[in-house]
C-alpha cells in the first residue's frame, strides 16, 4: 500500500533542556539537547517507526509534537498548520486530532477514576455535551478494543498490563484522532500479551485509517509494525528509510550495528556480530562533528570535526553520514 | 560423561494466606551440568525468579520453602540456616541481578565493594583483595580499571555497572552463576556486549550459569539446554535447538508464534488468548488448559512430566502415548 499525502511535517524540531546552576539556581550553564535538529515527514494512513536507544531523544520528539513539552525551535505542521505557533486553547483543541498512548500502562491510568470514566473523559474535554452520546461514545470504544460492559465499573489496578494498555488505547481513540503517536506501547508486557495489543492496533488502524508513530527500542517489534522507520541517535535521526529498505540494506553505521546486535532467532544461525565499543555519550555534552564517530567502526577524520547532514541517498532513503557523501562524490 | 553441579528436586515455595499454602512455584525438578548454560524462559508471574532467589536462599519476606531440596556438591540446601547460606554466596553460587542500579551499594566505592565479596570468603590481606579486584575488573573489560575502582555506582552507565555485577560475582570464583534477567534493563548494543562476556568468561572459568530470562532471542543466544516454565511449574524442558526446532507443548509453541520475526513478514502475529491465572486461583489438572487450543477432556488432571523419542521432557497430554491414541481415536 503506497501512502502519498503528508499528514504530519516536522521541520528543524529542537528540544532543549536547560541545565541550572549558579548561586541563585537560575544561570543556564548548559543545556541537553535532547532533540537536536530533526525533521520528518509521516504520511496519512502509515505507520511511523522511530527506534534508538535509551536517551536517545525518540520519546521527547513525541511529546514535543503534541506539545506535552514546549519545542525550543522548529515547526510541526499537521495538515498544514503549524502546531508550534498555536496558542493554548488552540491546541489542547488540536490533541482532539493527536492523541498518544503512553509505555507504562500502570502510572498512565489514574488510580481513582473508573474505567469508564477515563475513557469518557477526553469527550468531556473536547466538548461533548449529551451524556447519552458520550455514553454510547464509550461502549462502542470499549467493545472495539476488547473490553467488556461490566469492565468498565472498574479500577485500574483491577486489569492486567495488557488489559491496562487497552484501557489507554479506548481513551486515545475515543476522540477520532487521525494521528496516533504510541510511546512504547508494548515494551512493559509480555509477548503472548504484547502479540495480542499489537494485533488490535493494527485491527483499528484499519478499521478507521489511523496514522501512527510507533516509537520503540524494540527492532524486531518495529520491523513488524511499521512501513518506514527513523533511526534516532543521540538527538538526531541518523537515517530514515522504508523498513525492508532498511533491515536489507542500512547504511548509517549505527543502524548496521544495531542490527546486528540483535539476538538471532535461531540457536544454529550464527550472526556476524558488530559489537559496538564504549556507550551512549552523555546528550549534556555530545561529542564535536558526527556524535557517533567514537564508536562507529568506520570513522574518518572529517567525522571528528564536521556534523553530517541529512541527505536523500536514493529514493526514500535518507541517511546523515559522511561516507554516504563522499560516494557522490567520487560519483559526481 | 558430564557431571551435573547441582541437583533440584521437587521444589515448592510459596506463601502462606489464611490457612492455605499458596504455592509460587509447584514442585520443580532439574539439574544443571557442570559448564553448561541453562536457561530458565517464562513470562511475568511464572515463578521464575522465585526458583532463582530460592537457589541463593534470598527468598523475600513472607514467601516461605515449603518443600524439597536444592543440592550442590554434599550440601543440601534445605537444611541451612543463615550463616550456612552465607559461606555458599558468592563462593559456590553467585548471582547477578536484573537492575545494575539498584544492586550496588551506593554510598561505598566499586574497589570497597569487591574487595568485601572476596574478604568475607577468604582469608588474604587488604592489599591482596584489591590487586585482585583489579584483576576482576580488568577481566569484565573495564576500561581504565585503576580509576574505576575508586568511582562510585552512580558514576558508571548500566552496562559498566552490570560488568561491576559480573565481577563481583565472580570474584571468588562460584561453582554457579545465576544470571537473573542480566540484559533486560540494557540496550541492544550493551546487552549484545554483556552477552558476549558472559560467553567468554564462562570459557575461561568454566562455571555452570543459569540464565533467566523471558527473551527468546537471548536464550538462542546462549543457551545449551532450556526450561520452560508457566504459572509455577516446568512446562518442558529441552535442548535448545530442539526447542526452536521443535516446541512440544503448546504454551511454548504459542510464545515461539506470538515473537515477531526480523526474517519474515506478517500481518498479524498469532497470541495466546486470556492471561495468566493468579496465584491461589490456579485451574485444576492441566494450567494452561483454559488458554490452550488443544484442550481436551484429559487436562482436568494434571499431565506427567513426559519423556518424548528426542529428549525433551514435556508436562502434557498430547504426548502421552495411550492418551493421545485415544484422541485420535475419537477424532477418527
Amino acid at each position: 500500500m503506497k501512502h502519498e499525502e503528508t499528514l504530519l511535517k516536522v521541520e528543524n524540531l529542537k528540544k532543549y533542556f536547560p541545565i541550572k546552576g549558579g548561586i541563585l539556581g537560575n544561570k543556564t550553564l548548559q543545556q541537553v539537547k535532547a532533540v537536536d535538529d530533526i525533521s520528518f515527514e509521516v504520511k496519512r494512513g502509515e505507520t511511523f517507526g522511530i527506534v534508538g536507544e535509551s536517551g536517545c531523544g525518540k520519546s521527547t520528539v513525541g511529546r514535543t509534537i503534541l506539545r506535552l513539552l514546549e519545542p525550543t525551535e522548529g515547526s510541526v505542521y499537521f495538515e498544514g498548520t503549524d502546531l508550534a505557533s498555536l496558542d493554548k486553547n488552540s491546541m489542547r483543541l488540536m490533541r482532539k486530532d493527536i492523541q498518544i498512548v503512553f509505555q507504562d500502562p500502570f502510572a498512565s491510568l489514574n488510580p481513582r477514576m473508573r474505567v469508564f470514566d477515563i475513557i469518557e473523559e477526553p469527550l468531556i474535554n473536547f466538548g461533548m455535551t449529551s451524556k447519552e452520546e458520550r455514553e454510547k461514545s464509550v461502549l462502542e470504544v470499549a467493545e472495539q478494543v476488547g473490553l467488556t460492559v461490566n469492565q468498565l465499573k472498574r479500577l485500574p489496578h483491577e486489569f492486567s498490563g495488557g488489559q491496562r494498555q487497552r484501557i489507554g488505547i479506548a481513551r486515545a481513540l475515543i476522540s477520532k484522532p487521525k494521528l496516533i503517536i504510541a510511546d512504547e506501547p508494548v515494551s512493559a508486557l509480555d509477548v503472548s500479551i504484547q502479540s495480542q495489543v499489537l494485533n488490535l492496533m493494527r485491527d483499528l488502524q484499519k478499521e478507521f485509517g489511523l496514522t501512527y508513530i510507533f516509537i520503540s527500542h524494540d527492532l524486531s517489534v518495529v520491523k513488524h509494525f511499521c512501513d518506514r522507520i527513523g533511526v534516532m541517535y543521540l538527538g538526531k535521526m541518523v537515517e530514515i528509510a522504508d523498513k525492508d529498505d532498511l533491515y536489507d540494506n542500512p547504511n548509517h553505521p549505527y543502524s548496521t550495528a544495531l542490527l546486528s546486535a540483535l539476538p538471532s532467532a535461531h540457536p544454529l544461525q550464527k550472526k556476524e556480530r558488530i559489537i559496538l565499543t564504549g556507550d551512549v555519550p552523555s546528550p549534556a555534552n555530545p561529542p564535536n562533528g558526527c556524535t557517533f564517530h567514537p564508536r562507529c567502526f568506520a570513522a574518518m577524520e572529517i567525522c571528528k570535526t564536521i556534523k553530517p547532514t541529512l541527505l536523500e541517498t536514493k529514493d526514500n532513503h535518507f541517511v546523515s553520514c559522511h561516507l554516504h557523501e563522499s560516494k557522490d562524490v567520487v560519483n559526481v | 560423561m558430564v557431571s551435573k553441579v547441582m541437583h533440584v528436586e521437587n521444589l515448592q515455595v510459596g506463601i502462606h494466606d489464611e490457612d492455605r499454602d499458596i504455592a509460587i512455584v509447584n514442585g520443580i525438578s532439574f539439574h544443571l551440568n557442570k559448564a553448561e548454560t541453562l536457561g530458565i524462559v517464562g513470562e511475568s508471574g511464572c515463578g521464575k525468579s522465585m526458583t532463582s532467589l530460592s537457589l541463593m536462599g534470598l527468598l523475600p519476606p513472607g514467601v516461605v520453602w515449603q518443600d524439597g531440596d536444592i543440592q550442590v556438591g554434599d550440601l543440601h540446601f534445605k537444611q541451612f540456616n543463615n550463616k550456612d547460606w552465607r559461606k555458599v554466596r558468592g563462593k559456590k553460587v553467585s548471582m547477578i541481578f536484573q537492575e545494575p542500579m539498584s544492586s550496588l551499594n551506593p554510598v561505598y566505592t566499586i574497589g570497597s565493594q569487591i574487595v568485601e565479596m572476596i574478604l568475607s570468603h577468604e582469608t588474604v590481606s587488604k592489599k591482596v583483595a584489591k590487586y585482585r579486584a583489579l584483576e576482576m575488573l580488568k577481566l569484565v573489560g573495564i576500561p581504565r580499571p585503576e580509576q574505576v575502582l575508586n568511582d562510585y555506582p552512580h558514576q558508571l552507565s548500566g552496562g559498566m555497572r552490570q560488568r561491576i555485577m559480573i565481577a563481583i560475582a565472580l570474584a571468588c570464583n562460584p561453582e554457579i552463576l545465576i544470571a537473573d534477567e542480566p540484559t533486560t534493563a540494557l540496550d541492544v548494543t550493551i546487552q549484545a556486549q554483556i552477552l558476549e562476556l558472559m560467553k567468554s568468561l564462562q570459557e575461561k572459568l568454566h562455571m555452570s550459569i543459569v540464565l533467566i530470562t523471558h527473551d527468546l532471542g537471548v536464550v538462542s543466544e546462549m543457551c545449551d539446554r532450556v526450561i520452560v516454565m508457566y504459572a509455577g511449574e516446568i512446562v518442558e524442558e529441552a535442548n535448545v535447538v530442539n526447542l526452536f526446532d521443535y516446541p512440544k507443548h503448546p504454551y511454548t509453541q504459542g510464545l515461539m508464534e506470538s515473537l515477531p520475526n526480523i526474517s519474515e513478514q506478517k500481518e498479524y502475529l498469532s497470541s495466546i488468548p486470556g492471561v495468566v491465572p493468579a496465584p491461589g486461583s490456579m485451574p485444576e489438572g492441566c494450567r494452561f488448559a483454559p488458554r490452550c487450543k488443544k484442550a481436551f477432556d484429559k487436562c482436568s488432571e494434571k499431565p506427567p512430566l513426559i519423556t518424548t523419542t528426542d529428549g525433551t521432557r514435556v508436562q502434557c497430554w498430547l504426548y502421552d502415548p495411550e492418551t493421545a491414541s485415544e484422541v485420535i481415536h475419537n477424532e477418527a
